[in-house]
């Protein structure tokens, strides 16, 4: 029963979703309508359980002593942040946490990215297979005929440039999103039919 | 009668997404029929994924050496359009939950939604159960770090190393954060693995990770390791893949003969 309940009302939910992006009714439509926003109700109080699992989780790290500094940062930024939002919405304090903390966090963490691209392509580089050959030299072969040189050398390499992005990138492009297409409509018909049921 | 034939007529609308509907029924018997096989005892021959062996490896191995493995389960919203990867990536990680269930051991599982953390406590919780060891779930072992992608990696990456993990395992819906996660880890010598569908994202953690998955890949995850009844999917898949392929081919020569503009 405890498992039959779950996967009868996703079953029932999901079928009515199909049926809603199919069927233009109105009494359809409000259905739907009314378990989008379940849905969404649902993830709020998912947030709200992921919130307290972070709070314990760091709780525990900081009283266990096993990186006390960061769990304490993330305690005081969370529940400072926290309380000036509910406290003062919409102030010029949350704001400036948002502008002057928030973003410049976020926008160097991004920018390492760039330097975990260069190290990651550095690894795929080293030639143990074929794919590895492939790789490096289609690479270093856009690499070169982006530079204005390129088209004195000869006309061709822009235009050979512009063929291995239109037709081999793009059909690998195409030929994976077809591919992930088909996982996606396999997967949804596996949990609608109930011969899967990851979450229960 | 009348709000049948209401319903019928909005059915048969202009608004209806036909292609969408056709490829529903065309594959739909074609899954049904798979899968009755497959749970019928037929085995459908499987080409190697070395990633889907690799993982069967490590679950042994966190379960003979206590090290636990950490599941990255990415930042798809179950209810959302990431649903069928955050499927695929809770698959993975009921795989790793039931064989680190059995032996008592520990595990790690880690997301950037809060939806996604839930279903995988429920996972774990079932595991547990099942196994005969319901007192060793706590709660504690799903982690939800925020739904900032890139907050999420930096949460993942900084609990892998704090509770001596023997390998990662990211699979589902990633970004960027997919490659920040793998390459912050990358000096902790240790097995990096995964994958996902986005082609951009995938092409970022494929030259990153030591093991990785692409596109289809990612959904036979569970046929691959402890869903037999996923195999049926995975066989009407490859038919609508042919069908694609030759209506592709048939729609090129068409073209080219100048049937088609």
């Amino acid at each position: 029963m405890k498992r039959i309940v779950p996967i009868g009302v996703a079953v029932l939910c999901g079928l009515t979703m199909l049926v809603d992006f199919f069927v233009a009714h109105p009494l359809v439509d409000r259905i739907g309508a009314i378990l989008v926003e379940g849905v969404t109700i649902l993830a709020a109080f998912a947030l709200l359980l992921g919130l307290l699992v972070l709070l314990s989780t760091h709780a525990r790290k900081l009283k266990r002593g096993s990186q006390p500094g960061l769990s304490l940062i993330l305690l005081i930024a969370l529940l400072g942040t926290l309380a000036v939002g509910v406290l003062l919405p919409g102030s010029a304090t949350l704001t400036w946490l948002f502008d002057y903390v928030y973003y410049p966090l976020q926008s160097t963490m991004a920018a390492l990215l760039a330097f975990f691209a260069i190290s990651a392509v550095y690894r795929a580089f080293k030639l143990r297979n074929v794919h590895a050959w492939v790789l490096m030299i289609s690479s270093l072969f856009l690499f070169m005929a982006q530079l204005p040189l390129a088209a004195a050398i000869s006309p061709y390499v822009p235009m050979a440039r512009d063929w291995l992005i239109a037709v081999p990138v793009t059909a690998g492009m195409r030929g994976i999103l077809l591919g992930a297409a088909l996982g996606t409509v396999a997967t949804a018909l596996r949990i609608l039919l109930a011969v899967d049921h990851p979450y229960a | 009668m009348e709000p049948l034939s209401a319903l019928i007529d909005s059915i048969l609308s202009a608004s209806v997404d036909l292609t969408a509907l056709a490829i529903l029924l065309v594959f739909l018997p074609l899954f049904v029929v798979f899968t009755a096989r497959g749970k019928a005892g037929y085995r459908f021959g499987l080409r190697p994924i070395p990633l889907y062996s690799r993982i069967r490896q490590l679950a042994s191995h966190a379960t003979e050496s206590g090290s636990p493995l950490q599941v990255s389960l990415g930042s798809g919203q179950i209810g959302s359009e990431a649903t069928p990867e955050a499927a695929m990536a809770l698959t993975v990680f009921d795989y790793v939950a039931r064989h680190a269930a059995t032996c008592a051991q520990p595990i790690h599982g880690v997301s950037g939604d809060a939806t996604l953390m839930a279903a995988a406590q429920g996972v774990l919780q079932n595991a547990r159960q099942e196994s005969g060891y319901p007192e060793n779930y706590a709660g504690r072992e799903c982690t939800f770090y925020g739904p900032d992608p890139l907050a999420y990696a930096a949460g993942a990456a900084g609990t892998f190393g704090a509770d001596n993990h023997l390998a990662l395992i990211a699979l589902g819906e990633f970004g960027a954060e997919g490659l920040w996660l793998s390459e912050a880890l990358a000096d902790q010598a240790t097995t990096r693995m995964g994958g996902t569908s986005d082609p951009s994202a995938a092409a970022l953690m494929a030259a990153s990770l030591d093991e990785a998955v692409i596109g289809e890949d990612v959904y036979a995850a569970g046929a691959y390791l402890h869903r037999p009844s996923h195999l049926g999917s995975l066989a009407a898949q490859d038919i609508l893949r042919l069908v694609i392929m030759l209506a592709i081919v048939v729609g090129v020569i068409m073209t080219s003969l100048g049937y088609w503009s």
